[in-house]
């Protein structure tokens, strides 16, 4: 067994001891769960949202939602990170239309270009299995064809549906759900792969 | 049957990632009620989808949180999240709406397109288990303009996770539909339109109610299916920060 693969398990065996304390109303995993992750689900919030007050408020209700109602969370349906950060990346879209739909206005267009020159590797700190996965996922995407990973960035950082996309990039909605689907698959094949 | 999948994998990529709108969300959600819990390949395929969208959040820069987070997520966590009294009304009309479904029968229609009976009997079962469940769900009544509770929904605050129970409810005009819609500070969104079976009633869907602040339930023209704001005749409604 590879150490990687040790890791994985290691870190999924911790967080399904610490989801069966929440369960029971424990307060303490509940915190450590916080220190795990609140790095991550902030990085995301904040991306989304481009705003600190936006994302603070989405980190909060997400780790709330966690904490009311912690059966929400499915073992057999993946792990607790895919769990929370999906979460959260989910509240930060509602909190971001909804603040469009206030306001009328795009406060996260620096957003939305992929880093230039960006060294992936300076980014990783040795031995944090969530900085690993954090690499990982940077050079799948590189490895997307520009104009996929253009509307899957649109889609996932900018919160545009696919019909603002299809109008923002001058091209049929069909091509975005292609271009979106072509990414998607993509992904899923390079990410299944490197974790196994 | 590749060429349908690969539609429903499109459709299935654009809803995980937030993107759909329209016609393509409502087909999205049918899809997800009526086709993909019995579908092994597409069941798969949202799995890993929704893994690649959890992932992809790693692609963001992680940030510390400011210091003054934490504090006030503990705070909140010794805040009750519905006052016990309101609580334990709404949960007398969940349980007199499982007392009245059980003379209901169990012809139930999910916006009017689900035809299995024996799965209808399942999820009513598990949504009614789950209302009346304390898992930290919030309900909302409502009400008719007599005040009279038809209809309860229940909610998880932060979760894509909401359902819809009503019993006698009454049909509505000949050609006529019911239409749902979540309201946010003015600005209406059309959730689903049904018909009631023999008087009852069940809707789930993926949304958040708690982004929302008010639940509207009006009858519509049955040929009106591209309005974009309450136009008809408002049956039901509720407030949705008022639980």
């Amino acid at each position: 067994m590879s150490c990687r693969t040790e890791r994985v398990q290691e870190d999924a065996g911790r967080d399904l001891e610490l989801h069966r304390r929440l369960k029971g109303g424990d307060a303490g995993a509940f915190e450590e769960l916080y220190k795990i992750y609140s790095r991550p689900v902030y990085g995301i919030a904040l991306r989304v949202a481009g705003h600190d007050g936006i994302a603070q408020e989405v980190v909060h209700d997400a780790f709330m939602a966690l904490w009311r109602a912690p059966e929400a969370f499915d073992p057999t349906r993946g792990s607790l990170r895919t769990f929370l950060l999906s979460l959260t990346h989910h509240r930060a879209v509602d909190a971001v239309r909804r603040e469009e739909r206030l306001r009328q206005r795009n406060i996260r267009a620096s957003n939305l270009e992929p880093r230039q020159g960006e060294d992936v590797a300076e980014d990783v700190v040795e031995g944090a299995l969530l900085d690993q996965r954090s690499k990982e996922v940077r050079e799948a995407l590189v490895t997307l064809p520009d104009d996929q990973r253009t509307v899957l960035e649109m889609a996932y950082f900018g919160s545009r549906t696919q019909v603002q996309i299809a109008e923002e990039l001058g091209i049929p909605l069909g091509t975005v759900k292609t271009r979106t689907l072509a990414a998607m698959r993509k992904l899923r094949r390079t990410l299944q792969r490197v974790e196994a | 049957m590749i060429q349908d999948h690969d539609r429903i994998d499109e459709l299935l990529a654009g809803y995980v990632l937030q993107g759909l709108e329209g016609d393509d969300a409502r087909e999205a959600d049918r899809l997800l009620v009526e086709h993909v819990p019995d579908c092994a390949v597409c069941k798969e395929t949202l799995a890993a989808f929704q893994a690649v969208t959890g992932d992809l959040a790693l692609a963001a820069d992680p940030i510390d949180p400011p210091d003054l987070l934490w504090p006030q997520i503990r705070r909140s966590m010794g805040e009750e999240p519905v006052g016990r009294g309101r609580k334990l009304a709404l949960l007398a009309v969940a349980a007199s709406i499982v007392a009245i479904f059980a003379l209901a029968g169990w012809n139930v229609l999910l916006n009017g397109r689900i035809s299995d009976e024996s799965g209808h009997k399942q999820q009513l079962a598990s949504m009614l288990a789950d209302m009346t469940g304390d898992d930290g769900r919030r309900m909302v009544s409502l009400e008719d303009p007599d005040h009279e509770p038809t209809m309860l929904i229940s909610y998880l605050p932060g979760y894509p996770a909401t359902r819809f129970v009503g019993v006698n409810v009454p049909d509505p005009a000949e050609g006529h539909v019911y239409r749902v819609w979540l309201i946010d500070h003015g600005d209406s969104t059309q959730l689903a339109d049904f018909v009631p079976s023999e008087g009852v009633v069940m809707i789930e869907s993926n949304i958040d109610l708690s982004t929302f602040d008010e639940v509207v339930i009006t009858e519509e023209p049955g040929s009106a299916s591209a309005t974009f704001a309450p136009g008809g005749t408002v049956r039901w409604s509720g407030n949705v920060f008022a639980t």
